[in-house]
């Protein structure tokens, strides 16, 4: 038994080091000097600094592309969020024919590959002039968003016990009433949940923000690749960018914590 | 649901049939509108436009008037040695990835839910190569495995070896795509596997310790088969995900050397947006789109027979 645990304590120990040095590494490379994050031995000890940040800023209008990043996370969030719980609701509370139909539509989209979407899209937007936009960009997060929360909701929804509209209906309450002042009430932690993954999914998103924007809706994730797309690496400033894109990521990562399960798995496992 | 109806006509009497208990009671309806009118615009009309493109020849120059060709790019796309190696390379991709980070992620859950001390913050430390983004893992990466700053050769150099240029490689360029897959993705099914053994009842347990049942035949005889659908949803979310990888390859080795990396994902964005034959591309993602509805059709029954 006691071998035993020393067995786990090492297999946990040595998968702790394999999965956190390469995310410290870049963290760490962040705080060196342009040139010392080149240097080959590497350098252990040096006095932090945060130049590598300066020439982020500098070099790229950071701050421009953070706000992108941010208001089409929020947009299509907010929209997903709003529209979906509202679908997911209806979904749990009804029956409605052919439900292993929706399933699998459901399930479809979740398993699409986004990349076929580009190609209409880019045409598609180009046609009504919208390429290079927040808004038809959130139209595309939207897809990805949006049936991601259908799915989380509706599963959330079923299992909230449906006696508690039925006395609300006994008591004269409308139909809209009960779901609106009883049951979305109810249903505020697995919002949050999907508001997170949402927001998780959005601020990560590349392939179509690489391929239907250019300079003026680019968002952070673009950025960063183009530092490494180039011939030659600023090793520097890239950590510095992969460092500050990855802070959001850990702090929604400790909101999420105890849902996070639920979350990736879309309810199927608890 | 037929209390629904009874409890309306027994209130549609007494109260005015005003519009607003009209729209009530079709409630179930307006509620899927605005839903229903985003998936039609962001995605059943994106696919059903990706086949009226694939029937016409859309280069760079003739995207205002395209000539119609019918089936010719989908034939092409069926005909191309191309296509099939890039489906090739996707299936080892998705295969290994997928098998080596069920095989650590599983095993690393068994780890973690023996121990006691620091079994939270081990939890919450193993999840976060997950939640990097892709094109930061791509980036981390590319600067470990670099051939002259990396640490990955410095390590190398220190143990007496030589350099490699691993993302330069024919052979180790793929390999090592995966590695940084697993990298990633073994949390995700580190977490949802240590949710599922968490979430088993204890009492089988305590009968094959009473049979004096091996460690070995308990996790073949008990665990396993209790896991069982949680190991189905986990590997189809995986394989979902994996099917899908484009940042981190992109970004790391854009699909080179050659085509040795060129899954599908790369292949398609290379036609559309690299070669501007949005026609072909169209034929190419409706070919894919095919094959993902016969995966998810399969996956959708390995699921529902469990039930």
């Amino acid at each position: 038994m006691q071998r035993k645990n020393v067995l786990a304590y090492g297999y946990v120990g040595i998968a702790l080091v394999v999965f956190l040095f390469p995310i410290f590494w870049v963290m760490f490379t962040s705080i060196k000097t342009p040139v010392q994050a080149f240097q080959i031995p590497p350098v252990w000890i040096f006095k932090p600094t945060l130049e590598n940040y300066a020439i982020v800023f500098s070099r790229q209008p950071f701050v421009y592309y953070f706000f992108n990043s941010f208001i089409v996370t929020a947009l299509s969030t907010a929209l997903s969020i709003v529209t979906g719980t509202l679908a997911g609701y209806s979904l749990a509370r009804f029956r409605i024919k052919g439900q292993k139909w929706v399933t699998f539509t459901v399930f479809f989209t979740k398993m699409f590959p986004p990349i076929v979407l580009v190609v209409p899209f880019f045409i598609m937007f180009r046609q009504v002039g919208g390429t290079d936009n927040l808004w038809t960009l959130t139209l595309a997060y939207t897809s990805f968003n949006l049936p991601f929360v259908i799915w989380l909701m509706w599963g959330f929804l079923k299992e909230l016990p449906e006696s508690l509209e039925e006395a609300a209906s006994i008591d004269g309450t409308s139909r809209f009433g009960a779901m609106w002042r009883i049951m979305l009430p109810l249903a505020k932690p697995g919002v949050a949940v999907a508001a997170i993954f949402c927001c998780m999914n959005s601020w990560n998103e590349f392939l179509f923000a690489l391929n239907l924007t250019g300079t003026h809706a680019k968002t952070l994730p673009v950025m960063a690749a183009n530092f490494v797309t180039q011939e030659a690496i600023l090793w520097g400033p890239v950590t510095a960018a992969g460092t500050m894109l990855m802070i959001p990521m850990f702090i929604f990562t400790l909101l999420i914590q105890k849902h996070l399960v639920q979350g990736l798995t879309m309810g199927a496992v608890k | 649901m037929h209390h629904d109806q009874v409890v309306s006509s027994h209130y549609a009497a007494p109260r005015k049939r005003s519009i607003l208990s009209w729209l009530d009671e079709r409630i179930r309806f307006i509620l899927l509108i605005p839903a229903f009118l985003i998936m039609t615009l962001v995605f059943l009309y994106p696919v059903v436009y990706t086949f009226y493109l694939s029937f016409h020849d859309w280069t760079f120059f003739t995207l205002d008037d395209p000539p119609f060709v019918g089936l010719r790019h989908i034939m092409h796309v069926l005909q191309d040695t191309g296509f099939y190696m890039s489906l090739g390379r996707t299936a080892i991709y998705v295969g290994v990835g997928v098998f080596l980070q069920f095989l650590l992620g599983f095993t690393l859950a068994l780890a973690v839910n023996r121990i006691k001390l620091g079994h939270g913050i081990a939890t919450t430390l193993l999840v976060l190569p997950m939640m990097v983004t892709p094109v930061v893992v791509g980036l981390i990466w590319k600067f470990i495995l670099d051939y002259n700053f990396g640490i990955f050769n410095y390590a190398l150099t220190l143990l007496g070896f030589g350099k490699i240029a691993v993302l330069n490689s024919n052979e180790l360029a793929l390999p090592s795509l995966i590695m940084v897959d697993t990298w990633q993705w073994t949390s995700f099914m580190f977490i949802t596997l240590l949710a599922g053994l968490k979430s088993l009842p204890g009492e089988p347990f305590e009968a094959a310790r009473m049979d004096g049942a091996t460690a070995w035949q308990t996790l073949r005889h008990v665990t396993l088969p209790l896991m069982k659908r949680v190991i189905i949803v986990s590997l189809v979310l995986r394989t979902a995900g994996a099917i899908k990888v484009f940042d981190q390859i992109f970004v790391l080795t854009g699909g080179g050397p050659g085509t040795a990396t060129e899954t599908t994902s790369i292949l398609l964005h290379r036609k559309a947006f690299v070669d501007f034959d949005f026609g072909y591309a169209a034929a190419f993602a409706i070919v894919l789109t095919v094959f993902v509805g016969i995966l998810c059709w399969m996956a959708i029954r390995s699921l529902y027979s469990e039930k």
